[in-house]
């Protein structure tokens, strides 16, 4: 299980639930495990593999290759989906393959969808080492968190396409079943979860931006989460170590 | 099929019930349809609706709640094992979140958003049976689609995105034959393309994004490949293991885009196998692919044709596929399915299956069509799908007599395999044993008459004739709307029990278009006048929206509001909504029907350019009516009149001009109700009374209420029924009693389909007549069914054997055999009247025989006989000749219509029954004869060329010379005691001509022969000379090739004396009343 973290600020805003939460190495060291299960999926290669194989049928000719990095970015969700998993008993159907997690794409819909109090959870994380509060990963006006956010409690198409993703991959039927009814019965009743992964010092005006200019739906199913991994290459540290722990195929 | 049982138990769904209540569920689905009416026609109605109601959030809500219920049953679908009533749920929630999705926002400025909405739309509509809706849709967004193309993208996963949707638009729009085909290479040009800009997409990342890119191009891939399948096999219906292929790259498209993250792409493309599953099940291909041979080359025709047939409305899947029309075991079908549901391609199936199983011994399929205005149409129709795979398709014309030419054609084995008539022309047909080839199927359409108050029992006695002669061999297809006791129907004509069969399809919830019925009632504002319109609860169901709306703005026509009466509401109306597509008005008399026509010609502006197709109708009308024929004005501003006061080739080009999209409105009368069979986008209805007061039949109100909306043009489809104003009827002291009719009128069901027979019976029992049912059979209601018996007697040709048999031989009859079950004592009591009535008339065989071969009752012959006998002359065989009768000023036609004055059966009106315009109805045939055009005989008999005039011209020669006047003549020919035997051949054909002369108001064989073609009256006297100076050989058939061969010169030849209208023109005309294509 991911460690829980030395707690650096909590506070609410308009409602909003803000936490902050700083790391030493060893307890990264603890957690690289619980992380790197999240990050990594043992059959992927042989899936693609099939995959690739499977493209003689259809016409086209086969594609050039060649096998991924993970990236800084990535084990951050990992890190972020692996924590509130553990500490807001957040529970995801589905936890594999973030190693093909796509970054940009306007086709890709959410990094966290799950469940959290019996209701939908969509959330975004982001991967920051900039020296500055707030950092321009939760301003930024093509795919900052504030835009993302705020596309995910305005977008209707897109979290009944979320919604339709999870019913493909429920574990849990009356989880799914309470979590949805929930979200039908009354406007905005479902969670949005922002997560920031850091590794500079715990400061709680990493939000500043966010506070002012987060149009949320209704700011009691709104949390906020910042990660402080270690200054000095904290998240390059992190990586390394959930690297480390990857099981091989 | 979603069934309305599946659409109301999803409702207790959890989902659809986590929304709220019953009412607010019930509110949201109100908004959403005022939505969808203010959407479709906002322009023309602005609501004023009695509900606030305008939650948009919940209204999503709901619509993700229906695809969730959906989603649950989604798998079950598209496996082949999955669970029947999970399998259903799908397909309803998919319908219900389709109407809720149909009306939310489309997101026009983001270009791939618009992408996944509309191709998520589509696939809600594919899997809820909905997509004759999506044409509209994809009408309102063709500027986007357009814009849309993949060749403006530069990035790799793009470009093919953007090149699929577009592939995808052409499947789900399947507009022409070039469209889909283009399908395919569009995907072969994106596997040039994929060297070009494969390497340059992927190398332009890092390692790790480069697999990413990978997994998305695969998962393109292979979605790409599966819509080449899908559209080969739309095209083509190969290869024949469609379904297999699909599985597996829709399986692999969406496990790699689960795999790579693309969650948005992941949703789509289960939606696109699914309805990609429901594509390949409603293609003809997939329903037609196990029918026969025969079968298959129709389908393959249908798939070339323009636009091309490549899947069936959902009720005709479901009757082919789910409910057997074609099981062999099944020897009467009985197929209920709403107007416009496509009930003639059914019978299509039906027929080529009767003919494939029967072509060893020659079986012919009869096909009965109500009106002649029908039976032209299904000629056509059945003529341009079947000649292209050699069925021969002939027709019978609507003259009650068969005359030599058809008596020609009926005996040629080789002449047609579907012969097409009126129900009182195939009845001489079958009852006299015309043709000797078996009859191997009886296709009825509109067969509801049955219970129509004037022909129901002729219909009904003629299908117990088949039963009763031809029963061994032929089956039968009743086609109708709107029945309920379709079963019992079906159960009368089979074999046994076994083998009915009812497809009843008229209450499901698939309709062509949504529907709005209301009350149009005038709205005084001081001096001003605006419509106000007040939509109905219905049955069967309509959208209901409460309040008081307003149809077109104040004071919509030209008319102080002391003048705003019944027709200018309707007028108003039919004006307001002509922008959207023909409106059809439907006004209670003739005259009323040219009234309003010119009310709207002076309310409506001109079209601006006349189009070629309205300029060839003006042409023909000056040239076969007359240049000053009002009609031809209104044509101007796109007005078009229909009543039975035109001939029928004028009601089927004003026809012609509706489904080219040429007529902004059409001014009918209520008869159109028994013959319209185009659909309109909107119909106003001046009273839903007949002009005698008789109120319209629900059936057949149903009937015209359901032409409202085209199938896949419009989404709504506008009814209204005009009410006088409250305060209108106050002052009459009817506190809105006509209002309180018309709501019970339209929420009554349209109930069993009952005899005429039984309801003969109960009106007689009402009155206490019944118990004098042996005088009463005498009345003239009984005409038909003393007809009927008289042939039962003469058949069997002995008393003791007719009544042997006459219970089994009345159980025949849908009446009788129901009686009894349910009235034995009345069934007893109608025997016994029958028996008597049997034996009264069997004291003269000659007679009875007589009355079988003309279609007259005994009593009808009787009286002829007297009143012939007493001439003051015997008629002679020359008095007979065409020449003398209708061109010797010593014709004895005026005395021979005195005669058929007397003649009830005939239905001549009461004052000519009095004989009082003989004179009168003998000139107008002879000059119709003669070639005097329409204008002239209005002109010379009934003081005028108004329109008026031309109309009752046109009335007494279609409504009484076509029909009694042929008839009678046909009829006392055969009685005046004329000796045959000593007769020439060239005598015998003279005389047998001459009633298809009146028919047709030619005055030789070869101009009948023109017209039996469908050649304009005005040319076919000289077209008829030139066919007999170039063919030896004459016959309908013949006539027909010379036609078809004939180029442009050989039309021009034939109009060298027609001032307005070109060969070119006639030959266009031609085409369009025959249906023939002609040489090119």
């Amino acid at each position: 299980m991911v460690c829980k973290g030395k707690k650096e600020y909590e506070e609410r805003h308009n409602g909003i639930s803000i936490f902050g939460r700083s790391y030493t190495d060893k307890e990264i060291d603890a957690s690289a495990q619980s992380i790197a299960d999240v990050c990594f999926d043992s059959s992927e290669s042989k899936r693609f593999a099939d995959y690739m194989g499977s493209l003689s049928e259809t016409g086209f000719s086969a594609i050039k290759n060649t096998p991924p990095n993970i990236k800084d970015w990535q084990v951050g969700e990992g890190f972020a989906e692996a924590y509130i998993t553990a500490h807001f008993s957040c529970s995801f159907p589905w936890s594999h393959n973030r190693d093909l997690k796509n970054p940009n794409s306007s086709l890709s819909g959410a990094d966290l969808v799950g469940f959290y109090q019996g209701k939908f959870l969509f959330g975004e994380v982001k991967t920051s080492t900039e020296g500055k509060y707030p950092p321009q990963v939760t301003s930024k006006k093509s795919d900052g968190l504030n835009t993302q956010l705020n596309k995910l409690c305005a977008d209707h198409d897109l979290r009944s396409t979320l919604i339709q993703y999870l019913f493909h991959r429920q574990k849990n039927k009356d989880e799914y079943k309470s979590a949805c009814k929930a979200y039908l019965e009354s406007k905005n009743n479902f969670y949005i979860f922002g997560v920031l992964v850091r590794s500079v010092q715990p400061n709680v005006s990493d939000w500043g931006y966010l506070k002012k200019r987060l149009q949320i739906h209704d700011g009691e199913k709104v949390i906020l989460v910042a990660l402080y991994l270690p200054v000095n290459n904290g998240i390059k540290r992190l990586h390394a170590r959930v690297l480390s722990k990857k099981v091989k195929p | 099929m979603i069934t309305r049982e599946t659409l109301q138990k999803i409702d207790s769904h959890w989902a659809i019930q986590a929304i709220g209540d019953e009412q607010l569920r019930q509110s949201i689905l109100q908004y959403s349809k005022a939505k969808l009416v203010k959407n479709a026609i906002g322009g023309q109605l602005s609501l004023h609706l009695a509900d606030d109601f305008n939650d948009e959030e919940a209204l999503k809500r709901l619509a993700i709640a229906y695809e969730m219920v959906s989603i649950e049953g989604m798998h079950a679908f598209i496996n082949p094992a999955g669970n029947d009533e999970l399998c259903d749920q799908f397909l309803a929630g998919s319908r219900r979140a389709f109407e809720i999705n149909r009306v939310l926002a489309t997101p026009e400025n983001d270009d791939l958003k618009f992408i996944f909405h509309l191709l998520h739309l589509s696939a809600l509509a594919y899997c809820g049976d909905c997509w004759t809706d999506l044409k509209h849709i994809y009408d309102d967004s063709s500027d986007k689609i357009r814009k849309l193309s993949s060749k403006k993208k530069s990035e790799w996963d793009d470009r093919i995105l953007f090149g699929l949707f577009t592939c995808w638009v052409s499947l789900f729009r399947k507009n022409s034959w070039k469209d889909l085909n283009k399908i395919s290479n569009s995907i072969s040009l994106l596997r040039k393309e994929q060297q070009e800009y494969e390497a340059k997409y992927l190398s332009a990342s890092s390692n790790s994004e480069n697999k990413i890119k990978a997994m998305r191009l695969m998962s393109l891939y292979n979605w790409a490949k599966a819509s080449e399948l899908l559209s080969l096999y739309m095209l083509q219906g190969a290869p024949s293991d469609i379904k297999v292929k699909l599985d597996k790259h829709f399986n692999l498209a969406i496990k790699i885009s689960s795999d790579g993250g693309d969650v948005q792409l992941e949703i789509l493309l289960r939606w696109l196998h699914a309805s990609a599953e429901r594509m390949v099940s409603g293609s003809i291909w997939w329903v037609a692919r196990t029918i026969n041979s025969k079968a298959t080359e129709f389908i393959e025709n249908l798939s070339r044709q323009a636009p091309p047939l490549l899947e069936l409305l959902p009720p005709q899947r479901t009757a082919l596929k789910e409910l057997g029309l074609l099981d062999p075991a099944k020897t009467a079908v009985v197929v209920d399915m709403p107007t416009s549901g496509g009930k003639t391609l059914l019978a299509q199936f039906k027929m080529l299956q009767a003919i494939n199983n029967f072509g060893e011994t020659n079986g012919w399929v009869a096909y009965i069509a109500p009106t002649k205005a029908l039976v032209g149409q299904i000629v056509r129709r059945l003529r341009k799908d079947f000649s292209p795979i050699g069925i021969k398709v002939e027709k019978l014309t609507g003259a009650i007599e068969i005359d030599v030419l058809e008596e020609d054609m009926l005996n040629n084995t080789d002449s047609f395999d579907v012969l097409v008539a009126t129900p009182e022309k195939m009845q001489l047909v079958l009852r006299n044993h015309k043709i000797k080839r078996p009859l191997s199927l009886l296709v009825m359409d509109e067969a509801h008459n049955i219970e129509d108050k004037r022909r129901g029992l002729r219909i009904e006695l003629l299908l117990a004739t088949v039963k009763q002669h031809y029963q061994a061999q032929a089956n039968f297809l009743l086609l109708m709307p709107y029945v309920e006791n379709a079963k019992t129907l079906s159960r009368w004509l089979a074999h046994d029990r076994d083998a009915g069969l009812a497809i009843s399809l008229s209450t499901s919830p698939w309709q062509p278009n949504e529907r709005i019925i209301g009350l149009v009632k005038k709205k005084v504002d001081g001096r001003d006048w605006s419509i106000n319109y007040q939509t109905l609860v219905t049955s069967p169901k309509t959208i209901h929206l409460k309040g008081r709306h307003q149809i077109g703005g104040v004071r919509p026509i030209k008319v102080p509001q002391s003048g705003a009466n019944l027709s200018m509401l309707v007028v108003g109306c039919a004006k307001a909504f002509s922008d959207r597509g023909t409106s059809v008005v439907i006004a209670k008399t003739r005259p009323n029907a040219w009234s309003m026509a010119r009310v709207l010609c002076d309310n409506m502006d001109d079209l601006g350019s006349i189009s070629s197709d309205i300029e060839l109708v003006q042409n023909y009308l000056k040239e076969e009516v007359s240049p000053q024929f009002e009609l031809i004005e209104m044509l101007n501003k796109g007005i078009g009149v229909h009543h039975a006061g035109l001939s029928d080739e004028i009601k089927s080009l004003m026809e012609w001009l509706v489904e080219e999209g040429e007529l902004k409105i059409l001014c009918a009368t209520t008869t159109i109700a028994q013959g319209i069979n185009f659909p309109v986008s909107s119909v106003f209805l001046q009273s839903i009374e007949y002009p005698y007061g008789e109120k319209m039949s629900y059936r057949e109100f149903w009937n015209l209420a359901g032409r409202a909306g085209r199938v896949g043009q419009d989404n709504i489809g506008v009814v209204g029924i005009a009410c006088d104003d409250d305060k209108k009827e106050k002052e009459k002291g009817k506190e809105k009693e006509k209002e309180k009719e018309i709501i019970e009128f339209v929420k009554k069901s349209t109930g069993d389909l009952t005899s005429r027979l039984i309801g003969i019976l109960n009106e007689l029992e009402s009155s206490n007549e019944l118990n004098n049912l042996d005088r009463m059979m005498y009345a003239s209601q009984w005409e038909d069914f003393r007809c009927y018996i008289a042939h039962l007697l003469n058949e069997k040709k002995e008393l003791q054997a007719t009544l042997n048999e006459m219970d089994q031989m009345l159980s025949n009859t849908f009446g009788y055999s129901e009686l009894k079950n349910i009235n034995p004592d009345q069934s007893e009591q109608l025997l016994n009247a029958t028996k008597k009535y049997t034996e009264s008339i069997s004291k003269n065989m000659g007679t009875v025989a007589q009355a079988d071969m003309t279609g007259f009752s005994v009593e009808s012959v009787n009286k002829a006989m007297t009143e012939i006998n007493q001439l003051e002359y015997k008629l002679t065989a020359s008095d007979w000749m065409p020449e003398s009768l209708f061109g010797s000023a010593e014709s004895k036609l005026s005395d021979l219509f005195s005669v058929m004055f007397k003649i009830e059966q005939l239905n001549f009106l009461p004052d000519e029954k009095e004989g009082r315009k003989k004179a009168r109805m003998a000139g107008i045939a002879q000059a119709w004869i003669a070639g005097a055009t329409i204008h002239d005989i209005a002109n010379d008999f009934f003081d005028g060329s108004g329109s008026n005039e031309i109309s009752t011209a046109y009335q007494t020669i279609y409504g009484k010379l076509a029909n009694g006047g042929t008839w009678g003549l046909s009829a006392l020919s055969l009685m005046s005691g004329l000796d045959f035997d000593a007769m020439s051949d060239v005598q015998k054909r003279q005389l047998n001509l001459m009633p298809a002369m009146l028919y047709h108001g030619v005055k030789s064989e070869e101009s009948v022969l023109m017209r039996m073609n469908s050649v304009p009256r005005s040319v076919a006297e000289s077209m008829g000379n030139n066919f007999k100076q170039q063919v030896e050989d004459r016959n309908i058939s013949t006539a027909r090739n010379y036609l078809n061969s004939l180029d442009e010169s050989g039309w021009d030849l034939a109009v060298l004396q027609s001032q307005y209208i070109s060969g070119a023109e006639c030959k266009k005309v031609w085409q369009i009343l025959s249906g023939e294509t002609g040489s090119l």
